[in-house]
């Protein structure tokens, strides 16, 4: 047998199929699969645009490898609520609700540990709405580690304030404190999650153009709808849970509402 | 001596083969579920028609003695070879049939002989698509068959509506005469509803035990699932590729999603699967016995005693029922018709709700408390004043099994607690 022949020849044939495979592969990661990409995502806008869905956003190209991310609903109990209340308070349990009473200020614990605060005490400030907020809510002990002030809307005297809550530099819905400011009184409900942690396995998310042709398929009707905002974060929205694994979504905001999009999959998940 | 060049090719080709195993490795394991698997349940892909033959069995079997002596069989290896002897004497063709009446049928069951009695008509093609052959009967459904003992069996059919034939086949080697002689040895418990001369206020095939102090019943319960069950539950209901997550509700109920397939697993050992899909594919009800028996088989492998109970036709697909029988007892369950119940549409299962994973049978025995008399009194106070049905069960309520007399009339049940008569 001729055994630099043949060596010759597996040469040859080897470089082929390498060329074969890296060509596939190229294709399917490469340029050519950013090539692809874009162009589905212009396909995307287009029909977009036909639905008559005007996008005002810049649409994420990052398309990270992400964990589940395990929560737990913060549920409050006797021991916490002394904290919040001044003074010595009485408790009452009206249905699945807890409540708890001071002269000035009212609890109520709903059943998913969803806490609803009242005060006709006002509160006033030398500082700012957003700074004499957090220093109330630190000063009760409803601030948690990363709450961010994310709109203060005015009406009336009347001062709304969103916070949300980030993770990681990713937002986490649904996961919120509400605090309504007013002349003679004080409102703030609170839903707030845990994070405990992310699950060890990674998958990669799809990217942002595929929750857009989701949108576009599980919107109804034909009104016009005009998207402000594309961002990639975790998403967790669970009536009866008390605890559980928020899953990466794309949020789609638009001047009509809030959509999310399950980030691994694309399907819509409230 | 090899020559540089040589030496250098020699080394061209390890790289080579190297790459190319990297680059063969990279496309299958890179591409392969890279944004999640998306397949419809089953896409196209061929059931066998094994699934069929194991779903399609008698709700009962019974062995008759002959005269008033009458016995159900309860030992699962009786009922499976008494269901070969069925096929055995039912499918082997030939013979020839005559017509008889209502009442000829009723009277074999006072001959030597076993009875099959169905949840509902079997259509025959059922039979026909689960054994790959044509049978040739007279009939288009089976619901009711009494073979008579000997070594030329004649068996009387009956197909649901109002078709009773009478078959004599002739010689033909069967087993029907071993599976009666073998449980002859034990006492025969059972006398028929007929016999005993209740032949206005209930059915006349309604057994009645003639000795409940004899009875016993194992005690069993549901299997609740553990952390290790749940992660093989992850495993068997989802696809490999897909992130599946987990949320822990408030009462102790756990559900499982990945955003297309969820799955509930209740605190009781319920459980409860649902699967969005958007195809509109239609299938005929055979396809979507098919798939419904397959996903059972598949997703619930502990659970035994798997039979076919009835289907039911709706606007988007098909709703398919299964009976379970433990112990040799049929098991209910107050939550739904049946124990299983799966819906089919889109060519894919799109739910399926079980009672249970399967059964944890306890050390004690529970004996009868409440015998047929006593729960016939007990439904009759609760305004039941006819019995389509009489039969000792297992009753699932909350997470706890119970012996339980189940009292049906028309579409009215009642469950008869076995211990304290409780309805």
């Amino acid at each position: 047998m001729n055994w630099i022949r043949a060596k010759n020849i597996l040469i040859v044939t080897f470089i082929i199929i390498d060329l074969l495979l890296l060509g596939n592969v190229v294709y399917s990661y490469g340029p050519a699969e950013s090539i692809k990409r874009n162009r589905e995502q212009e396909q995307t806008l287009n029909m977009l645009k036909a639905s008559g869905i005007t996008v005002d956003a810049k649409i994420p190209q990052q398309t990270p490898a992400m964990s589940l991310l395990r929560v737990e609903v913060d549920n409050y109990n006797s021991k916490s609520i002394g904290r919040i209340l001044s003074g010595g308070y009485s408790e009452e349990v009206s249905g699945d609700e807890h409540i708890y009473r001071t002269l000035t200020e009212i609890i109520s614990i709903a059943p998913n540990g969803d806490l609803n605060y009242k005060s006709i005490v006002p509160l006033t400030f030398n500082v700012s709405i957003e700074e004499g907020l957090l220093n109330f809510l630190t000063s009760k002990g409803i601030a948690e580690p990363g709450m961010y002030i994310e709109s203060v809307e005015e009406k009336d005297g009347l001062h709304t304030v969103k916070i949300s809550h980030q993770v990681d530099g990713y937002f986490l819905d649904m996961s919120y404190i509400k605090a309504e400011i007013g002349p003679r009184s004080v409102k703030i409900v609170k839903h707030w999650l845990k994070p405990a942690g992310y699950l060890s396995r990674k998958k990669k998310v799809v990217p942002a153009y595929k929750a857009l042709g989701s949108f576009m398929g599980s919107r109804g009707g034909n009104r016009s709808i005009r998207i402000t905002d594309i961002e990639l974060g975790y998403f967790f929205s669970w009536d009866e849970a008390a605890s559980g694994e928020a899953v990466p979504a794309w949020r789609i905001t638009t001047d009509k509402g809030i959509y999310y999009f399950n980030a691994y999959t694309g399907v819509f998940e409230g | 001596m090899i020559s540089l060049s040589e030496r250098a090719k020699n080394i061209l080709l390890v790289f080579l083969v190297i790459v190319s195993i990297v680059l063969s490795f990279f496309m299958r394991y890179g591409l392969a579920g890279l944004y999640g698997s998306s397949a419809a349940a089953y896409g196209g892909r061929e059931i066998s028609p094994a699934v069929l033959s194991a779903v399609l069995k008698p709700e009962d079997i019974i062995i008759n003695f002959g005269g008033m002596d009458h016995m159900p069989v309860f030992s699962d290896p009786d009922y499976e070879s008494a269901w070969r002897e069925f096929q055995n004497v039912i499918f082997s063709g030939g013979g020839n049939f005559t017509s008889v009446s209502r009442e000829d049928f009723a009277v074999a069951m006072d001959y030597r002989s076993l009875t099959y009695k169905f949840s509902f008509p079997v259509p025959l093609v059922y039979f026909n698509e689960a054994n790959g052959k044509k049978y040739n009967l007279p009939i288009n459904t089976i619901k009711d068959v009494i073979i008579l003992s000997g070594s030329s069996p004649t068996y009387y059919i009956y197909d649901g509506f109002d078709k009773y034939l009478r078959m004599n086949l002739g010689y033909k080697n069967n087993g029907i005469e071993n599976i009666i002689s073998i449980n002859e040895d034990e006492p025969s418990l059972y006398s028929t509803a007929r016999d005993l001369g209740f032949t206005d206020s209930m059915d006349g095939d309604i057994l009645m035990p003639l000795d409940p102090e004899s009875i016993m019943f194992h005690i069993t319960g549901p299997k609740i699932p553990n952390k290790l069950d749940i992660n093989t539950l992850v495993s068997r209901y989802f696809d490999s590729g897909s992130m599946v997550r987990k949320i822990e509700e408030m009462p102790g109920d756990m559900v499982l999603t990945d955003g297309r397939k969820g799955l509930k697993v209740y605190k009781s050992g319920r459980l409860e699967y649902t699967y969005s899909t958007s195809s509109s594919a239609r299938v005929d009800d055979i396809t979507a016995i098919k798939i419904a028996s397959d996903f059972v088989i598949k997703h619930l492998p502990d659970m035994e005693g798997i039979s076919l109970a009835g289907m039911e036709e709706e606007k988007d697909g098909y709703t398919i029922g299964y009976n379970v029988r433990h112990n040799g007892i049929h098991v209910y369950t107050k939550k739904q018709e049946y124990p299983i119940m799966v819906k089919v549409s889109g060519g894919g299962v799109v739910s399926m709700k079980s009672m249970s994973l399967g059964f944890v049978d306890k050390d004690r025995m529970a004996d009868l408390q409440i015998s047929a008399l006593d729960a016939m009194d007990i439904s009759f106070k609760e305004d039941m004043k006819h019995w389509d049905e009489l039969r000792m069960c297992y009753l699932e309520d909350g997470g706890e099994i119970r012996e339980a007399w189940r009292a049906v009339n028309n579409k009215k049940i009642l469950y008869v607690d076995m211990k304290n008569g409780n309805v």
